[in-house]
């Protein structure tokens, strides 16, 4: 499953991670629930791994997109792009390889991950 | 925010008896629980954001109870699933004791009702209880356990 598209969220869910162990606010709040949010460096050197396997052309894309938005990858749901709310024209739908296959929204350029249901 | 616990479990994300005796194995068979829900289409990212999560410090956090939490993108919307084991799975917990009672929960980045950290304080604030701990562990289906947390939730 280690596809381009994949990699490409799992660098998104890691960035995000990334982002919110950073927020000092946010880290306090888990662990006054008996939360341990330990040192940030496991994900770093995680990010540093997984960006290896990232094709070049996909993370310039990712990184420009990322320097503009909160976020680079967004999901699809009703036929719609979750970055800017426009609709996803039906050909990102008919190929089979929508699932599979790093495509951008027409719209904002964001990168596009379909989601279930 | 008033947080009603028991209308983020679901019966098909309930795992009555964990076969995972350790921490990867749990989280593997709870993320293959949310595929086969046909709520998620892989569990591999979901699976190594949950590790990355964990490598933070473990989320079990003591009392027999571990809460491992995150957001994909992957979901469309926070879920809960929850699983018991009666032999303890070794979660590398702060107590050091193995875990009988699992809340993983999951929510996507975009979340904007952003029930997130609110529904993790919940779960947390209410197996505080040894009481409810107990109870969740001897449940013998999941509409008792529906009770019990409707229970919780009206007590706070
Ligand atoms: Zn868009």
């Amino acid at each position: 499953m280690h596809d381009q598209l994949h990699l490409l969220v799992s660098l998104q869910d890691l960035d995000t991670l990334i982002k919110e162990t950073g927020d000092a606010k946010r880290t306090a709040e888990l662990e006054s629930m008996g939360f341990s949010v330990g040192n940030i460096e496991p994900l770093n050197s995680a990010r540093a791994h997984l960006i290896e396997k990232i094709d070049k052309r996909y993370l310039r894309i990712y990184d420009r997109l990322s320097s503009k938005h909160v976020r680079a990858v967004v999901p699809v749901e009703n036929k719609t792009c979750l970055g800017c709310f426009q609709s996803v024209p039906p050909s990102f739908f008919s190929e089979i390889t929508a699932d599979r296959v790093v495509k951008v929204c027409e719209n904002c350029g964001r990168i596009l991950y379909l989601l279930t249901g | 925010m008033i947080i009603r616990l028991s209308e983020f479990f679901e019966e098909d994300l309930f795992i009555s008896e964990l076969k995972a005796k350790d921490k990867v194995g749990a989280l593997k068979e709870m993320t293959e629980a949310l595929v086969n829900s046909k709520r998620l289409k892989h569990g591999e990212g979901l699976y190594e954001m949950l590790q990355q999560r964990e490598s933070l410090g473990s989320t079990g956090i003591g009392r027999g109870v571990a809460v491992p939490h995150g957001r994909t993108l992957a979901i469309s919307r926070l879920t809960v699933i929850f699983a018991r084991s009666e032999a303890g799975v070794e979660f590398d917990s702060m107590d050091g004791k193995p875990v009988h009672l699992l809340f993983m929960t999951v929510a996507p980045p975009q979340e904007r009702a952003n029930l997130y950290l609110p529904v993790l304080g919940k779960i947390v604030e209410t197996v505080k209880s040894a009481k409810t701990r107990r109870q969740l562990l001897k449940a013998s289906d999941f509409d008792e356990i529906t009770e019990i947390l409707e229970e919780a939730d009206e007590g706070a």
